[in-house]
């Protein structure tokens, strides 16, 4: 693995503005790749759809998932990776604004690694950024994943 | 060996006896043929018979063993075969010449037969003695006729010897002691029943003098008594008697005078019956009658009273005195004596002797104040040398009248009930099912009147249908196996209309379990299948609105979740971007701009802020309770504690009352605890000694539990404001907060069925009350 790279999967174009600009403020230096739905991501992931082509297949470092997300949702694109033998053991950090005990649940049930709140004020999530950055990307040591 | 010497024998013989130079006999005969066996024929039978007859002489000894002068008998047969023994001599030397041998037999029979010439001669005299044949005759028919005598003799001898043994059997058989004696006194005859009573056997007692041995006490000087005895001949009283082994016995004596043929007195005859026994028997006996719980009392045929117990003097309330003697009629009451004498009399001539059975009766008798009470009787002949008298029990039996006529009345109140009882139809069926009894609530459920149902089967109460699958038969099987039958169903009216029925059949048995008959109660369902129906009704509809606010409820839900997704989003947006262009634009913007921009920001966070603060009350309000036991002192230091270490720059002092335990849903409690505790951390931030209490206290008679502060405190006049939503007695400036937190805690604490309510002063700091429906007191 040369590049670092995080696959963030948001909906919204302001989150994923803002979002964008918070990683690079605290300088985090990985490529980050948008996908913009669950089907998407799933594509990016897996070598399908119009990625059949692509190679290499993506394999991020770490993977920033929305909950609330069009045609295949969050839960639904956490389930599919935990299933999938290749990309079982990424990192998947839920990052949403739900803070509803179901989504919790949920989420961790189906094998998230970690949920974050997105805060409404910025300045936090800036630190929450940072904070994600230093330790899923610096401290967290990343589990073994070979190339298909 | 043998055989030599028998040959030696032979050859000395034949030498001691050889011919030698004589001529065999016969020679002397010239040999003539008819000669010679002439000769050796008769000597040879003349031999036989000489050897024969001792034969027969011996044997007829033998057989008489009696004879006298047996011994002549073997001399002459010695004799004889002797004499037979030479004439074979003869035959012998007809040949052989023998003569020397022949010589020395012939001798031989000379020295026997001389001798017994001789003993025959001694003989002679003793023989001539013997009785002729008729002397012996005579003898014998004398002696025959002397024995038959003698026999019959005999046989009188034995059979007054038996009849005497007869006699003193019968008399060793009898109980009684009986002894005769002389007029001296002596004894000469002692029964067994003697010796068992005495303990002397026979032969000690003989010739000794009765009243000596005896010791006899008499009722009366020893004189009196024998002149009456020989007066009359008889004697008759009580003797004490000593035995043996020392015991005294009383005994009935009877004496009887035996005179001889020419009337003079000659020996007494003396019979005792042991009575002491008797009289201990006799004793016990009345000892147990006094000891019986029930009056005994024992009259004669007469009907007068012999005999009372202490239980009778009780009942009746006459002393003993009162009533010995006295006719039984007097314990009767007057009205029922005539019938009473009647009844005795009856019972008396009711078969006689044997037989004569127990009999219980109940009766009226009276007391001594005149009282007449109800009794029961129990009569027993006994049967006594006097008599037959009749034993009673008597036994008060006012207590038992009164438990039957109580049952009686209780009875005849049940027959009431059924038959008055109109809401249930009561009746009883026999084993196979037909009608046998009817009732008022029966007539009116089922249309029929009692005369037209009894006797017809019940399945005339179910409908055709029923009736073919067997219903009605199938419950009394029921019935009988396990005792009832319970069922609902239709039945039909005597009109021919149906009714919705429940129906209970019970087996009635008796006491040895047999089946009786059945009991059905039956009721008219018809009403109360209406309620039914309508409650099922209302229990659909029931159903149906929870199904309904379930799914409110639900909408409510996915509501909130969208809310917090979806309305926080912009709000990133916006106050994301304003930061934005805070930071990359400071230099475009004024002093006013970045303040705008600012404030932009504030306003979007504080609105992330409420609905926060709404998506938690709406939860409180939806979430189950789950209550369970809690210490709420724990739970109070524990959010205390995390609030210290979020803000380890504050000094405050707390006081907790320690082990105070709650019933609560522990989510919920800790969500009410916070906010009050976060209320009291942040209105007391402004305060340099803080301080927070938490406790349990009495309030309006009622324990309740406190949060109290020293910090801002609040206007008492605005106090119906503090739980409002969004109400707030403070700026944001002062304090932070949305005002949802007291609301929210509100909510809590009414959802545990508990109060809130605050006390508090401005800058005196506040004290927050509230109690839970399930505190522990």
């Amino acid at each position: 693995m040369d590049k670092q790279i995080i696959l963030l999967v948001e909906d919204n174009p302001d989150d994923e503005a803002l979002t964008l600009r918070a990683l690079s403020k605290t300088n985090i230096l990985n490529e980050v790749v948008v996908a913009r739905d669950g089907v998407e991501a799933w594509n990016l992931l897996s070598g399908t759809g119009p990625y059949v082509n692509h190679q290499p297949i993506l394999i991020p470092q770490l993977i920033l998932l929305d909950l609330k997300l069009p045609k295949l949702d969050g839960l639904g694109l956490l389930q599919r990776i935990r299933k999938n033998e290749r990309t079982r053991l990424l990192p998947v950090v839920i990052l949403t604004s739900s803070n509803e005990e179901s989504d919790r649940v949920a989420t961790y049930g189906l094998g998230a690694n970690s949920y974050v709140r997105k805060p409404v004020d910025f300045k936090q999530f800036m630190d929450a950024a940072v904070q994600l950055g230093l330790y899923w990307l610096v401290l967290n040591e990343t589990p073994p994943i070979g190339r298909p | 060996m043998l055989s030599a010497f028998y040959a030696s024998t032979i050859n000395v013989s034949v030498h001691a006896f050889a011919s030698g130079d004589f001529y065999p006999h016969g020679y002397c005969y010239l040999w003539n043929k008819g000669l010679v066996w002439l000769n050796v024929a008769s000597d040879l039978l003349i031999a036989i018979a000489y050897f024969a007859i001792p034969v027969v002489l011996l044997w007829f000894i033998r057989k008489r063993r009696d004879l006298p002068f047996r011994w002549m008998f073997v001399v002459f047969c010695v004799f004889i075969v002797a004499c037979g023994t030479t004439h074979l001599m003869e035959v012998w030397n007809l040949w052989h010449a023998q003569y020397w041998l022949a010589g020395a037999v012939k001798a031989i029979t000379a020295a026997v037969s001389l001798p017994t010439a001789f003993f025959l001669a001694q003989l002679i005299p003793q023989a001539l003695d013997l009785p002729s044949n008729r002397q012996w005759m005579e003898t014998s028919a004398f002696l025959k006729q002397e024995l038959h005598e003698h026999k019959e003799l005999e046989l009188d001898l034995r059979a007054s010897e038996a009849r005497y043994r007869e006699v003193t059997e019968l008399l060793d058989l009898t109980h009684d002691a009986i002894f005769a004696r002389n007029l001296r006194g002596q004894i000469t005859f002692w029964n067994r029943g003697a010796e068992r009573l005495y303990g002397w056997q026979e032969e000690e007692v003989r010739g000794k003098a009765s009243s000596d041995l005896l010791e006899t006490v008499f009722p009366q000087p020893f004189d009196v008594i024998e002149a009456q005895f020989l007066e009359k001949g008889y004697w008759e009283g009580e003797l004490v008697h000593r035995r043996r082994d020392g015991g005294k016995v009383l005994v009935n004596s009877r004496w009887a005078l035996r005179t001889d043929l020419s009337g003079k007195p000659a020996a007494v005859l003396e019979s005792n019956r042991d009575v002491t026994r008797k009289m201990q028997e006799e004793s016990r006996f009345r000892s147990l009658l006094e000891a019986a719980p029930d009056a005994m009392v024992i009259v004669n045929q007469a009907g007068v009273i012999q005999f009372v117990n202490a239980q009778t003097e009780k009942l009746f309330g006459y002393s003993r005195q009162e009533i010995l003697g006295r006719p039984v009629e007097m314990l009767i009451p007057q009205s029922l004596q005539e019938l009473h004498i009647t009844h005795r009399s009856e019972y008396l001539a009711l078969p006689a002797a044997r037989g004569m059975a127990e009999r219980r009766e109940e009766l009226y008798a009276v007391r001594k104040d005149g009282k007449e009470f109800p009794t029961e009787v129990s009569l027993s002949p006994i049967e006594t040398a006097e008599g037959i008298l009749i034993s009673s029990a008597i036994r008060d039996i006012t207590q038992r009248k009164q438990l039957e006529m109580r049952f009686h009345e209780q009875e005849e109140r049940f027959r009431l009930i059924v038959t008055g009882m109109t809401d249930y139809a009561i009746f009883m069926l026999d084993p196979e099912g037909h009608v046998v009894s009817w009732n008022a609530g029966a007539q009116r459920i089922k249309g029929y009147r009692a005369e037209e149902i009894l006797g017809r089967h019940f399945s005339q109460f179910y409908s055709k249908e029923d009736v073919a699958l067997g219903k009605p038969t199938d419950e009394l099987r029921i019935a009988a196996q396990e005792g009832r039958c319970e069922d609902e169903g239709w039945r039909i009216r005597k009109d021919g209309t149906r009714f919705w029925a429940n129906a209970v059949i019970t087996a009635l048995r008796d006491e040895s379990g047999r089946l009786r008959g059945f009991g059905k109660v039956t009721r008219d369902m018809t009403e109360r299948k209406e309620i039914e129906e309508r409650l099922e009704q209302q229990r659909g509809q029931l159903a149906r609105s929870n199904a309904e606010l379930i799914e409110i409820n639900k909408e409510l839900e996915s509501f909130s979740y969208s809310v917090s997704h979806d309305l926080r989003a912009p709000l990133r947006s916006i106050d994301g971007f304003s930061h934005a262009l805070l930071e990359d634009c400071a230099d475009k913007l004024t002093e006013a701009g970045q303040d705008y921009l600012n404030r932009i920001r504030a306003a979007t966070q504080r609105m992330g802020m409420l609905i926060d603060d709404l998506l938690n009350l709406s939860r409180i309000t939806r979430g189950e309770i789950h209550l369970e036991d809690l210490n709420i002192s724990d739970l109070v230091r524990s959010i205390l504690d995390s609030l210290e270490r979020m803000h380890p720059d504050r000094r405050i002092e707390f006081k907790i009352d320690e082990g105070l335990q709650v019933q609560a849903d522990q989510r919920l409690l800790r969500v009410a605890l916070e906010n009050l505790l976060n209320n009291a951390w942040k209105f007391t931030s402004k305060c340099p000694l803080a301080r927070i209490d938490f406790g349990k206290t009495n309030a309006n008679g009622a324990s309740a539990y406190f949060i109290r502060d020293n910090g801002a405190g609040f206007d008492p006049a605005y106090a119906d404001r503090l739980f409002g939503a969004f109400q707030r007695l403070h700026t944001v400036a002062e304090f932070p907060g949305t005002g949802v937190g007291l609301a929210t805690v509100q909510r809590i604490i009414r959802r545990h069925g508990g109060q809130i309510w605050a006390e508090g002063a401005v800058d005196r700091g506040a004290t927050f009350f509230f109690t839970l429906a399930d505190t522990h007191t």
